[in-house]
């Protein structure tokens, strides 16, 4: 018999709780005051115990009942997604939507095997004029569209 | 009660102004989209399109972004039908007799009976919401703020128990919404609160980037890590009208789901996906031959699609009367209304009767165009569904990143939204849905706050939430939420482990 039933479940309590305890740091200082004269803190302090609750509840679920196992994290969409979103980020007001567009839509689409080089890059060219059209031009969203000069 | 015939009377005129029906049009379009579309559903799509609406006067924004949550039930239940899959989740149970129906070459009459049904719930719906609405606005005079507090833990309750997975995984989300959304300068104090030095954060967390990241980017994650099979219906819908004898046994059951949908949209945390479920197993119950639900039977199409698209239209009465948001896409609408300076709650009817009423009689419209719109025009549905996933994530990441840097104009909601998308992915590995979460995070300063104020009113004495009767009836109805759903679940775990 194996001591914990549901790895998954372990790595979710410990998260929560990892979470509880970094928040609780960030409002420690904060006043918690009394129930009549509620400081800053007293809400998240709450929230902060509540959640650790929880977390503990979910690792005594995990050392009694069965569960999953533990899940592998799929490298490839994780990392292109975050490039791509971080890449727009950087780039939009420096580089303006032109620029950044098609970076982000390069970027994420490699997240998928299957994308081949012509299609991302119609994808690209047909995304970026279509935004540049609607949003910039037709409803005026305050998005630069050229690199900053 | 004849008050609210004549209001509705002149919303429809506010509906009917060609701007307005041009906006009604537009949401039942979108909505209709991305409901055929799965893996984007109306909380990302209205998340999205805000930005968007900053630029339209009130009426014409709300109409749609109200458009795009009802389209997206008719949307819905045709990737039901025709492909097994769910476009939404209140579809699901349309799959069950939907998809059989189209697998016995009764595709044609499924789409009709489904869209009918729902246009038939949707004009109902909205004289209930007339006279609900009308009724409830004068219930709030008997409601302080521990009945407004009791009545927030009611819905967050509510939505631990409709969410999937286990009710512990649930609770923690509406505790991390809660803690999330306490984030920021801290009004009675001016105190910065949870900010980790973050300048950006001193105004809080952005629910838009929030409900993109959990709702879209979380999404997109998930599905391309599990491609979906997606086997369109081979050969033609064929005739989309349904025998004499189909009608027959339609229409009590898109009767019955009209009222079981209509209630249950009215309960905090009820919606369209408690309407449709509790709709079929009526349905199933009270038929004369149960065995044969799930081979096609119409009955299981009409009852969960009236019903979905009736919750989807009165979930709108609590927002208006009470100001409180019942579900995640309501939450949505909360946010929409006000940022164009409605305060959703009682004041709605009387300070701004335009967009109230206009909002609720747009619906009609709203699910007269949408028949149209789905009926003859479902071949050109039925290709966009042919459309590969990997055209078409890279699209939607595209109208995040531009409708979470178009909130504040800043590059660090776009950062937000992207934490928060990984933040969701892990969420849902770890078998916890995000909608408790987003649905907490709306609530959350309206529960401190009225925790706060009630604690005045009371001098500290906690008390004061089982001495009142409207809060203790509300509180009481939350245990027993717990207590049955709790119950069963444990002794069936205990047997497995």
């Amino acid at each position: 018999m194996r001591l914990v039933k549901s790895p998954n479940d372990i790595v979710f309590a410990a998260a929560l709780l990892l979470m509880a305890g970094v928040l609780y740091w960030q409002v420690s200082s904060l006043r918690v005051g009394t129930i009549l004269r509620m400081g800053p803190g007293y809400m998240p302090t709450i929230l902060c115990g509540l959640i650790a609750l929880a977390g503990l509840g979910i690792l005594a679920r995990a050392l009694f009942f069965a569960g999953e196992k533990l899940h592998s994290w799929p490298f490839r969409p994780l990392t292109f997604i975050f490039a791509g979103l971080l890449a727009f980020g950087l780039l939009v007001e420096r580089g303006g939507l032109l620029v950044a567009m098609p970076a982000l839509v390069v970027l994420v689409s490699l997240a998928d095997r299957d994308s081949s080089l012509r299609e991302v890059a119609a994808l690209a060219v047909a995304l970026t004029v279509f935004s540049a059209l609607v949003f910039v031009t037709a409803l005026r969203l305050p998005i630069p569209l050229w690199p900053a000069g | 009660m004849f008050d609210a015939f004549s209001n509705l009377f002149s919303g429809l005129s506010v509906a009917l102004q060609i701007q307005n029906l041009f906006y009604c049009f537009s949401g039942a379009l979108i909505g209709t989209l991305i409901g055929v579309l799965p893996g984007l559903g109306p909380v990302a799509t209205i998340a999205i399109l805000l930005p968007v609406t900053f630029y339209l006067p009130p009426v014409a924004a709300l109409v749609m972004l109200a458009g795009i949550y009802y389209g997206a039930q008719y949307g819905g239940s045709t990737t039901a039908i025709l492909v097994n899959l769910p476009g939404e989740s209140s579809s699901v149970v349309t799959c069950l007799d939907g998809y059989k129906m189209a697998r016995n070459g009764r595709a044609g009459p499924a789409l009709a009976i489904a869209a009918l049904s729902s246009l038939f719930a949707g004009i109902v719906a909205v004289v209930l919401m007339a006279v609900f609405a009308t009724g409830l606005s004068e219930l709030t005079m008997f409601f302080g703020p521990a009945e407004y507090f009791s009545l927030m833990i009611f819905g967050l309750i509510a939505a631990v128990i409709l969410a999937q997975g286990s009710v512990i995984s649930a609770l923690a989300m509406v505790f991390v919404g809660l803690l999330l959304s306490l984030v920021g300068t801290d009004v009675s104090s001016g105190v910065q609160r949870m900010t980790f030095g973050f300048f950006d954060l001193s105004d809080g967390i952005d629910f838009v980037p929030l409900a993109m990241g959990l709702f879209a980017v979380a999404e997109i994650l998930k599905n391309l890590e599990e491609p979906e099979e997606r086997v369109v219906l081979k050969g033609k819908i064929g005739r989309l009208m349904p025998s004499r004898e189909e009608f027959r046994k339609v229409i009590p059951s898109a009767l019955r789901g009209t009222f079981i949908g209509s209630f249950l949209g009215l309960l905090p945390g009820g919606g369209p996906t408690l309407g449709s479920f509790a709709s079929y197993t009526v349905e199933k119950r009270i038929s004369k031959y149960p065995q044969r639900f799930g081979t096609g039977v119409v009955e299981g199409v009409a009852g969960p699609e009236a019903a979905n698209n009736a919750s989807a239209q009165t979930a709108f009465v609590p927002l208006l009367t009470l100001g409180i948001p019942s579900n995640p896409t309501i939450a949505m609408m909360a946010g929409a209304m006000l940022i164009h300076g409605i305060q959703p709650g009682p004041e709605v009817m009387t300070k701004n009767p335009d967009v109230f009423w206009g909002l609720i009689a747009s619906m009609v419209i709203g699910n007269l165009m949408l028949v149209i719109i789905n009926l003859p025009l479902i071949g050109v549905w039925v290709s966009l569904l042919k459309i590969p996933y990997r055209l078409f994530y890279p699209a939607i990441l595209v109208f995040c990143c531009i409708g979470a840097y178009s909130v504040n104009n800043n590059v660090f909601d776009i950062y937000v939204m992207m934490f928060f998308g990984v933040l969701g992915y892990v969420f849902m590995k770890w078998k916890a849905e995000p909608a408790p979460l987003i649905l907490a995070f709306v609530l959350g300063p309206l529960i401190e706050e009225h925790f706060r104020r009630a604690m005045l009113l009371s001098l500290g004495d906690p008390t004061t939430f089982v001495s009142r009767p409207i809060s203790l009836a509300l509180l009481v109805a939350a245990l027993g939420l717990i207590a049955i759903t709790v119950a069963p679940r444990l002794r069936s775990q205990r047997q497995d482990a």
